[in-house]
């Protein structure tokens, strides 16, 4: 079926009515062709450029690390006193983006917001490439990676020693492979039904097996379903506080410490409601492409582009509440350092970078106060990039400016990024944009059982008058 | 969500959504006996030298207004979110948000204090601390005077209680006018000002919390601490609006609009805020133990000495694991009647965190916990003013919102 | 459903019926409850809500499986750190107790968590049996919709109220129905295939060899060198202090004598680091080798007369032998001198015990060699106070932080230990030492004060000596010192 073209407005609000969260007047068929349609139909020439750009960039990425391992970090501009560069900048970047889809799955539905069904398969799916992305950097900084299993608590004869769990990095292993481990366990179950209906659509004997494999022998049973939307309600309500702990943990590699300008309390929240930003945006950054590409103007309406940017808008306004904070309490508590390394983060010699930061992340979501740049899908895109730029300097500056200007005057000094660190930033890219594109082909983009039950009634009822008297009343409690 | 289920309720605007005669007699007592009360506490207060009265009135003081706070924040939040659940509860929340206009008279007092030059509750008022000649000159304290000082501080208080007071008056007042026009747009205008409402809510907390409570120890100082008191005010609000809703109930207003699922919702956020505390609170308990810069952790180690240890445990277990486990069940959440006993429970907890706050800082730390008559002369005198302003705002109005269009979808909730 | 499989007759196990939409599935699922069917199940696209009820499905106990699992990854969490770092490997890092309980919240959350969604996903799978890939559903074509945007009902012809006639007829009389099948059982065998079997009885046996290899390699040891695909730091070109370098592995030494770096040659300034030794060293010098002297040479004229001190302990080694000197810049050498620090000054002061024979006083410098501005004395103030007066106290009485505290020690733990406080730099045995001398001090150090040499360029060691002149002004200064502007303004202050 077509994409109707936009018939309805969906931005405009009518208190007491509801607005359809699908449009084009679909029924439950047409939806699954919609969606399917993207995994059946003759791949478009655009995805496979894009799919090879990703691909050799992942390549380059694969290479940067190959030399790494094998040369040892001092191939990045990590030194004294910046031990911390591009690697845990890159590291905190990605983790924050890996926060938008289960907050969607899961902190979402609690709040039932139904029009996340439109966008959450596809946010979790990002979720899960850009830990992936993530994960990466830590484990290849710590230098020799082949003993990366020491951060794990296992009985090592080798060793005969244990990790140390007072230590904020390793609780951040558990909390990155905790959340890893269970966005991709929610992920998938969330797709288990939409597998099954692949598979009962698709010739190709080969993605047959493959997604009959997957999709474990779903057949849609009531008895299933029942149990199965309690295990989803289970999931969300154990993704809310994990998807919050993440951040959080992240937050205490810095705020555990004394550097100045990293030990503030803020920073939980402060990086949670940066991660969602930051999250969102990148959301927003492929979602308005792909729905155009793929015509999924009906199931991803306006409507929900613009709650994405009042979200965005949110959130950057609780970044920016946090950065007053800091700045407020650096001069009220009276500690020069930490006065010192504020005024030296918005003056001192990366100034640039924190203006940058600033008003990529604070200024530019302002603009979504305006109706007209909530519905404009092109100036919401150059937005979301700038909300991606401004994210990442947000990291670089946190890392950067507190090391380079500690404590002792004597031991300052600037932080030089070698090739090497700007391949890596590039590549983690491409391994994110090749898995994306991996699974817009093959997996379904949107979640169409969820969509389906929560789309206008697109029938009429042959029993419509018994069902009125079957329904249970609302009892007062 | 599906939508199977079509309302089958209507409100109308008659006397089963409006305040039993009963309620005068409450709100006579409470005014009275709140009048008495106070007057009691500031005699033995006096008596007893006035230190303790002080700290024990701001607790109860910030007690109550953190519940008015907490509606204040929630009448926006449920316009700018486009809530349909809570629409046949707002009305209630608008009117536990004009309180905010009692807290500003009960105010006068500790407002009176500062501006006279009194510094037994606020250390920082003393001007020994700021010049340089005297011998108690207080480096930090000096440097925060362009902001701890009685003038800023008193200006800082009008600004607070302004913003309060125009954001509870604005959607109250509104609201009310569409009870009697009915006119959508109503709902649009309240909407689109809610999004100011509530960053002008975010700062005006946060900054009375430095105020009021994180200046008592004028050396010590927290950026979470804004959150960490919004986090309470929200917690207690629930909590409060839950024990309102079934005490309304129980005397047979509003016993057909509100349902099994709205407690349910209400149980769910209250459970949410319990464990939002918790985390806000280990947040910031956290990363000043573990840093253990002088400067932060003397607020925690007073707070760990002298006995407090015991109210410090006292509150992890009663703030967040017990209530955690009592409210986790759906089963509990759906029945009114536990779900308030827990409710009641978690307001008992919230003072006890307030409390916490406060009363370490009594004769500069060194005091052991103590609870007495003044204490609870101050709780019931505040709260029986409290209540029976409530009373007062509430009588003669809707308790439910009619012509709300989203009304009926609020009154069809159903939890899946 | 599929229960045994003895004919090869396919056997009816259920009844399906067809709807086009959710209501009437809903209605039907209804009737059928109400009829006293038990061995019932729909099948939807999508979950339906109300069907729990009209189907009568209770409530799933997952929940409980949740709950319990949690518990259980949250005592896990918590014996593992307290095991592990309490008890098996206790160590005390960071001032924190080896048993930490703030420390430890994160894991156990994470840990609890983990859990209880493994607990959820395996459960849910576990309860709903999957998974199952074989079932007699998938043989029937129009089932292939209940993914897409049919809803079926079904019932099996085990359930004790089925008549294959009468029920087959309530289905039909269903309102919105839009077919009704029979369900067939499968007709594939139920065993499986031989060479599956085998093939996985062959995949165990191998799967098992890998952690044998391990576990034989883990509890054996061999004599064959270390295999080296990665570098990891085995091989390194570089000499470890007490050792020679020498050839490995194919790497020549660095110098064939083994060692891996060359003296310097005797006499000579490396290009650029010539700096005035009389800014070196606050000591005028008196013979023509003005430049040579300052160099750590190996074999140096030992005997240059302007040596201010002899070393105790001279003897063992050549190399000791110039304290008074100032390596230029960062020059290497000096680092190599440990004797340095201590000897030195043997001056007529009491502390120094084995009280060398009197040496001539070299020739100091008067008055400081460097440009005296308020800078400077500025300088010199901030410097005094960061490294002078821990000890001298910020006025130069000896009475700083550390003599303090060591009285304390003295009056509360440890009467009778004895502390002999820092030089009171107001005293006129430093009032009258010229420049030179108290420069020298600060480089070299004299009696328990280290020299500070290493640490404070010169510059700002001639600011100390400033500064240090400065504050004896306070104590010996009279008011005809100070110029006539000055005095007028501290008179208007009236001071």
């Amino acid at each position: 079926m077509a994409t109707v073209n936009e018939v309805i407005d969906t931005t405009i609000d009518d208190p007491g009515n509801r607005t359809p969260l699908v449009i084009g007047g679909h029924d439950y068929g047409s939806i699954t062709k919609l969606v399917c349609r993207i995994n059946e139909d003759k791949t478009p020439i655009g995805w496979y450029i894009s799919f090879a750009v990703a691909a050799s960039v992942l390549g380059m990425f694969f290479a940067l690390i190959g030399y790494l391992v094998y040369t040892g970090v001092g191939v990045w501009g990590n030194n004294t006193p910046v031990y911390w560069g591009f690697p845990i900048v890159n590291f905190v970047f990605w983790v924050g983006i890996g926060h938008a889809g289960t907050l969607i799955s899961a902190i979402l539905f609690i709040f039932r917001q139904n029009w996340r069904t439109s966008i959450n398969r596809f946010a979790e799916a990002m979720t899960i490439f850009a830990v992936c992305c993530a994960g990466i950097f830590p484990a290849i900084h710590i230098g020799r990676v082949w003993v990366f299993y020491w951060l794990f608590p296992i009985p090592s004869l080798q060793l005969s020693m244990w990790p140390n769990f007072r230590s904020p990095l390793l609780w951040d292993v558990f909390a990155v492979s905790t959340y890893a481990t269970v966005s991709v366990i929610f992920w998938y179950t969330g797709m288990i039904p939409d597998l099954a209906t692949l598979r009962d659509r698709t010739d190709n004997p080969i993605l047959r097996v493959v997604y009959s494999i997957l999709s474990l022998g779903w057949t849609g049973s009531a008895r299933a379903w029942s149990r199965y939307e309690k295990a989803y309600t289970l999931f969300a309500a154990l993704a809310a506080p994990l998807v919050l702990s993440v951040h959080t943990i992240v937050s205490f590699d810095f705020a555990v410490s004394q550097i100045p300008g990293w030990h503030t309390t803020i920073f939980p929240p402060y990086f949670v409601a940066g991660a969602v930003f930051s999250g969102f945006g990148m959301v927003l950054t492929l979602m308005v492409p792909a729905r155009q590409l793929y015509g999924l103007h009906d199931i991803v309406t306006m409507r929900h582009l613009e709650n994405v940017c009042k979200i965005l808008l949110v959130t950057g306004s609780m970044v920016g509440y946090a950065y007053a904070m800091e700045f407020f309490i650096a001069w009220y508590g009276g500690n020069l350092t930490e006065k010192f390394a504020f005024i030296n983060r918005a003056f001192g010699p990366y100034w640039w970078a924190y203006f940058i930061m600033v008003s990529c992340n604070v200024i530019s979501p302002q603009l979504f106060w305006f109706k007209k740049c909530r519905t404009t899908p092109w100036l919401m895109f150059v937005i979301s990039i700038f909300v991606n730029i401004g994210m990442w300097f947000e990291r670089f500056v946190i890392t950067v400016t507190s090391l380079a200007r500690d404590f002792l005057p004597s031991s300052w000094g600037m932080f030089h990024p070698t090739l090497v660190d700007y391949g890596m930033l590039i590549g983690s890219f491409g391994l994110f944009f090749t898995l994306f594109l991996l699974f817009v082909r093959f997996g379904p983009i949107v979640a169409m059982t969820e969509v389906k039950s929560v789309m206008p009634k697109p029938y009429k009822s042959p029993v419509h008058d018994e069902q009125h008297e079957a329904e249970p009343a609302v009892e007062p409690a | 969500m599906g939508g199977h289920h079509k309302p089958t309720i209507t409100v109308t605007d008659d006397d089963s959504i409006r305040l039993g005669p009963g309620w005068q007699t409450v709100r006579y007592i409470g005014l009275y006996g709140g009048v008495s009360l106070l007057i009691l506490a500031t005699i033995l207060g006096v008596i007893s030298g006035k230190e303790y009265l002080y700290f024990s009135y701001l607790t109860s003081f910030i007690y109550f207004l953190s519940i008015s706070l907490g509606a204040v924040f929630f009448v926006p939040i449920h316009h700018l979110s486009r809530a349909g659940w809570s629409v046949v509860v707002r009305r209630v929340a608008e009117l536990l948000s004009q309180n905010v206009i009692t807290m500003a008279v009960l105010f006068i007092p500790i407002f009176a204090l500062v501006v006279t030059g009194d510094h037994t509750l606020f250390e920082w008022n003393n001007p020994a601390l700021w010049s340089i000649d005297s011998p108690e000159y207080d480096q930090l304290v000096a440097l925060k005077f362009p902001y701890l000082n009685p003038v800023f501080f008193a200006v800082r208080a009008f600004i607070y209680f302004g913003v309060w007071i125009a954001i509870a008056r604005y959607f109250y007042l509104r609201s009310l006018d569409q009870d009697s026009n009915g006119d959508k747009q109503t709902t649009l205008t309240l909407q689109k000002w809610s999004s100011l409402a509530v960053v002008g809510f975010a700062f005006s907390a946060t900054f009375a919390s430095f105020d009021w409570l994180m200046s008592l120890d004028p050396h010590w100082f927290s950026t979470i601490f804004g959150v960490y008191f919004f986090a309470g005010c929200a917690l207690s609000f629930f909590a409060f609006m839950t024990v309102m809703l079934f005490l309304l109930q129980k005397n047979g207003t509003m016993s057909h609009c509100v349902t099994r699922e709205h407690y349910h919702d209400l149980g769910k956020y209250t459970f949410g805020f319990t464990l939002f505390w918790a985390y806000i609170a280990f947040s910031q308990y956290l990363l000043i133990w573990y840093a253990n810069i002088p400067e932060e952790t003397g607020w925690y180690l007073r707070r760990q000495s002298n006995g407090w240890a015991y109210v410090a445990i006292a509150l992890v277990f009663g703030q967040f694991f017990i209530p955690f486990f009592g409210v986790m069940s759906r089963h509990v959440r759906r029945n009114k009647y536990v779900l308030s006993g827990w409710a009641v429970f978690i307001l008992i907890m919230h003072y006890v965190d307030i409390y916490y706050i406060v009363m370490p800082q009594v004769a500069g730390g060194t005091a052991p916990p103590t609870f007495g008559l003044i204490d609870l002369c101050c709780i019931f005198g505040i709260g029986g003013l409290y209540i029976s302003q409530l009373i007062w705002f509430a009588t003669d109005k809707p308790l439910v919102p009619v012509k709300d269009p989203r009304l009926s979808e609020s009154l069809a909730l159903h939890n899946h | 459903m599929a229960q045994d499989s003895n004919n090869s007759e396919p056997k009816q196990i259920g009844l399906l019926v067809q709807f086009d939409d959710p209501d009437s599935l809903l209605v039907a699922c209804d009737k059928v409850r109400k009829a006293g069917y038990t061995k019932t199940d729909a099948y939807t696209p999508f979950p339906l809500h109300g069907i729990d009820e009209a189907l009568g499905i209770k409530p799933t106990k997952l929940p409980w499986i949740v709950l319990t699992l949690g518990i259980i990854g949250g005592t896990v969490g918590l014996l593992l750190q307290y095991t592990t770092n309490a008890e098996f490997y206790p160590f005390i890092i960071s001032a924190k107790p080896r048993f930490s309980l703030p420390a430890n919240i994160p894991v156990i959350f994470e840990l609890t968590i983990l859990h209880s969604a493994f607990a959820v996903f395996f459960g849910m799978l576990l309860l709903n049996k999957l998974p199952m890939f074989s079932n007699p559903l998938f043989r029937v074509p129009e089932f292939a919709r209940a993914t897409d945007d049919k809803f079926f009902l079904a019932i099996d012809v085990t359930d004790d109220k089925y008549k294959p006639n009468k029920t087959k007829e309530m289905f039909e009389g269903f309102v919105g129905q839009t077919g009704v099948i029979d369900v067939f059982e499968d007709p594939s065998p139920n065993e499986l295939p031989v060479v599956i079997k085998y093939i996985g009885i062959c995949l165990a046996v191998a799967a098992i060899i890998p952690p044998l290899i391990l576990w034989s390699a883990l509890n054996s040891t061999s004599g064959a060198p270390r295999i080296n695909p990665i570098r990891d730091m085995d091989i390194q070109l570089r000499a470890d202090t007490q050792t020679q370098s020498t050839e490995f592995q194919g790497r020549p030494s660095v110098f064939p004598d083994g060692r891996a770096m060359r003296p310097r040659i005797p006499g000579t300034v490396a290009r650029g680091e010539w700096t005035d030794p009389v800014l070196l060293t606050g000591i005028v010098p008196e013979t023509a080798e003005k430049n040579v002297i300052f160099l750590q040479d190996e074999e140096p004229a030992k005997e240059n007369a302007e040596k201010p001190a002899e070393e105790p302990k001279a003897e063992d080694k050549p190399a000791a032998d110039k304290p008074a000197e100032e390596k230029p810049a960062d020059a290497k050498p000096m680092d190599e001198k440990p004797a340095d620090a201590k000897p030195e000054e043997a001056k007529p002061e009491e502390g120094a015990a084995p009280t060398p024979p009197a040496e001539p006083e070299p020739n100091w410098v008067k008055f400081v060699p460097i440009e005296v501005t308020s800078e400077t004395i500025k300088r010199g103030q901030n410097r005094f106070n960061i490294y002078c007066s821990v000890c001298h106290g910020y006025a130069g009485e000896g009475d700083g932080l550390v003599s303090r505290r060591a009285f304390e020690l003295i009056d509360q733990a440890t009467p009778g230990m004895a502390w002999l406080p820092p030089t009171n730099l107001h005293t006129d045995a430093v009032i009258q030492q010229p420049d030179g001398k108290i420069f020298h001090t600060i480089t070299h150090g004299i009696r328990k004060m280290k020299g500070y040499g290493d640490q404070i360029p010169p510059e700002d060691r001639w600011a100390i000596v400033t500064y240090v002149r400065a504050l004896q002004k306070t104590r010996t200064g009279t008011p005809d010192e100070i110029p006539a502007i000055k005095m007028k303004e501290l008179e208007l202050k009236g001071q």
